[in-house]
C-alpha cells in the first residue's frame, strides 16, 4: 500500500490523499466539463423533461448521429453530459442492467434502483486503482409504475440523488440557480410550462438563441407511450410558443 | 469494467460427474436381478384461487414416507414474504428450502428498492432455481399473493415451467381437487364462496387420495390482510379410544405369592468428581 501523497500517487490513481481527498474523482468532475455543453432536466406534475444542447462542430458530421439523449427502457430515458465515449459505454452498461433485472425480477427497473445501480457501478471505479473513474454524469428521466414521474442523478463519484429539476455541465451552477429560482414559485407544472421552462433555462443561461437544430429535447408524460425524443417540427413548436411568450 | 456481460461467480447446483458411473452400476445391478432404490414420493393436495378481492391458498397437512404417514399435521402453505404465501408439494424438504431460500432473496430485494415485493418477481426467482437443477429438485409449487398490480396465482412445476391462471391444483390429489374447481369456479367469487370452495377441492383430495390427508389449511390473502387459518378445519379428527387395555388388578387371579428379599451389603462407596473446568 503507498503511503499517500509522500510518494505523491494520490493523484494519480484513486487513493486518498492526506486531506482525505480522491483527486482522481475530483479530475473526473473536471473532465465532464470537456465537452463544453449544459443539460437540464425537469420533472413536472405528470411528466419529465431533459433538454441538451446539441453542438455539431463540423459541417461534414452526419447531425442525425450526434445525440446525448439514450433510450434505457420502455419507460426510461437518459440524458448523458461529459465525455462521449465513457456516456455511451456508461447506457450500454445501464441497458444491459436495466434487462438483466426484468429477466431476474420479471417487472420493469424503477428509475430509482437503475441510478442506485449505475452510483454503485461508478462507486467501484473509486476505490479500484486499475480502473478510473468515467468522465459523464447520468440524468435518468423515467416513469415508474407506483410512484410517477421520476428524475434522477448519478455523478463519477458515486453519488445519486432525486430531483424536482437539475443541471449538469459547463453551466451548472448558473442553470441550478436559475432552477431553484423557478422552483420556489411553483411546483407542479403541466407539460407545456415543463419544456417552456427547461428551454428557457438553457437560453438565459448559455446566453443564445435557440434554433431547433441546436437542441436536443427528451419527455416522457403519463399521458404517452413511454420515453420520446422530440423531432425538430416539435421542439420548433416550443421554441416559438416560448417566443411569443416574451 | 464497463463489459456488457458481468463476471458472475460460478453458482450452485448437482455435479453430474456420477451419472456414466451410476448408469452402468445399474445395469449390472440388473444383471443381477436387483434394482437400486427409488425415490420417496410424499402425496398431497394444493391448491389456489384468485376471487375478487384477492387470493385463497389451500392445502391438506399429511406428510407420508411412503406408506406411512410421517407427520400428520404438518404445514404445507410457505410464508415467502407478508403479502405472498406459497404451497408446496412434493418431496418436503426441497419445498422448504426452495421457499426459504427465496424468501430472504425477496426480502433483500425489498429492502433494496424499498417497495412492496411484488409475486412476479418471486415467481422469476423460483422458476430461474428450480430450472438451473434441472428438475432434480422435486418441488412443485402454487405461488399466490397480492401486490401492486393486483392478486396473482402462479403453479410452478419442478422443472421450472410456470402458469399463470385464476385457478390451479398440484399434487398426487390435484385430479379430485382440480375437478371440483372445474365444476364450481366463477370469476369474482365473494371472500366466502370461495374459501368455501377451496375447502371443498382440498377435502375433495383427502377423501380420494391415499397421499392427502388430515386437516385443511387456509389463508386468504386481499389487499393489505392475511388471514393465515390453520386448521381451517379439521377433516379427520383422531378418534377417542373408547377401550382400555389396562386391566384392574385382581382380574387375574392369585395363586401363591413368595418375596425373597435381596439383602445387599454396600462394600465400598467413592465419589468420582467431574472435571467440569
Amino acid at each position: 500500500m503507498s503511503r499517500g501523497s509522500s510518494a505523491g500517487f494520490d493523484r494519480h490513481i484513486t487513493i486518498f490523499s492526506p486531506e482525505g481527498r480522491l483527486y482522481q474523482v475530483e479530475y473526473a468532475f473536471k473532465a465532464i466539463n470537456q465537452g463544453g455543453l449544459t443539460s437540464v432536466a425537469i420533472r413536472g406534475k405528470d411528466c419529465v423533461v431533459a433538454v441538451t444542447q446539441k453542438k455539431v462542430p463540423d459541417k461534414l458530421l452526419d447531425a442525425k448521429t450526434v445525440t446525448h439523449l439514450y433510450k434505457i427502457t420502455e419507460n426510461i430515458g437518459c440524458v448523458m453530459t461529459g465525455m462521449t465515449a465513457d456516456s455511451r459505454s456508461q447506457v450500454q452498461r445501464a441497458r444491459y442492467e436495466a434487462a438483466n433485472w426484468m429477466y431476474k425480477y420479471g417487472y420493469e427497473i424503477p428509475v430509482d434502483m437503475l441510478c442506485k445501480r449505475m452510483a454503485d457501478i461508478s462507486q467501484v471505479y473509486t476505490q479500484n486503482a486499475e480502473m478510473r473513474p468515467l468522465g459523464c454524469c447520468m440524468i435518468f428521466v423515467g416513469l415508474d409504475e407506483e410512484l410517477g414521474p421520476q428524475l434522477y442523478k448519478c455523478d463519477p463519484a458515486g453519488y445519486y440523488c432525486g430531483f424536482k429539476a437539475t443541471a449538469a455541465g459547463v453551466k451548472q451552477t448558473e442553470a441550478t440557480s436559475y432552477l431553484e429560482k423557478k422552483v420556489k414559485k411553483k411546483l407542479d407544472w403541466t407539460y407545456q410550462q415543463t419544456i417552456e421552462t427547461a428551454i428557457s433555462c438553457l437560453a438565459t443561461v448559455l446566453s443564445i438563441d435557440f434554433k431547433p437544430s441546436e437542441l436536443e429535447v427528451g419527455i416522457i408524460t403519463t399521458k404517452g407511450s413511454g420515453f420520446k425524443i422530440l423531432s425538430e417540427t416539435e421542439i420548433d413548436v416550443h421554441l416559438v410558443a416560448l417566443s411569443e411568450r416574451e | 469494467m464497463a463489459t456488457l456481460i458481468v463476471n458472475q461467480p460460478p453458482v450452485g447446483g448437482f455435479s453430474f460427474d456420477h451419472c456414466k458411473r451410476n448408469a452402468y452400476l445399474l445395469g449390472e445391478a440388473n444383471k443381477v436381478g436387483s434394482s437400486l432404490p427409488t425415490a420417496r414420493k410424499t402425496g398431497t393436495t394444493i391448491c389456489g384461487i384468485v376471487f375478487k378481492d384477492g387470493v385463497i391458498l389451500g392445502a391438506d397437512t399429511r406428510a407420508t414416507e411412503g406408506m406411512v404417514v410421517a407427520d400428520k399435521n404438518c404445514s404445507k402453505i410457505h410464508h415467502i414474504s407478508s403479502n405472498i404465501y406459497c404451497c408446496g408439494a412434493g418431496t418436503a424438504a426441497d419445498t422448504e428450502m426452495t421457499t426459504q431460500i427465496i424468501s430472504s432473496n425477496l426480502e433483500l430485494h425489498a429492502l433494496s428498492t424499498g417497495r412492496v415485493p411484488r409475486v412476479a418477481t418471486a415467481n422469476r426467482m423460483l422458476k430461474q432455481m428450480l430450472f438451473r437443477y434441472q428438475g432434480h429438485i422435486g418441488a412443485a409449487l402454487v405461488l399466490g399473493g397480492v401486490d401492486c398490480n393486483g392478486p396473482h396465482l402462479y403453479s410452478i412445476y419442478p422443472h421450472g415451467s410456470t402458469d399463470k391462471l385464476p385457478y390451479v391444483t398440484m399434487g398426487s390429489g390435484s385430479l379430485a381437487a382440480m375437478a371440483v374447481f372445474e365444476d364450481r369456479y366463477k370469476p369474482d367469487m365473494e371472500e366466502e364462496d370461495a374459501k368455501r370452495l377451496v375447502r371443498d377441492a382440498i377435502a375433495a383430495g383427502i377423501f380420494n387420495d391415499l397421499g392427502s390427508g388430515s386437516n385443511i389449511d387456509l389463508c386468504v390473502i386481499t389487499k393489505g390482510n392475511l388471514d393465515y387459518i390453520r386448521p381451517h378445519e379439521e377433516a379427520n379428527k383422531k378418534g377417542v379410544r373408547t377401550g382400555d387395555y389396562k386391566y384392574k388388578r385382581g382380574t387375574t387371579g392369585v395363586l401363591s405369592k413368595v418375596v425373597t428379599p435381596l439383602n445387599l451389603e454396600v462394600v465400598e462407596e467413592s465419589v468420582l468428581t467431574m472435571d467440569t473446568s
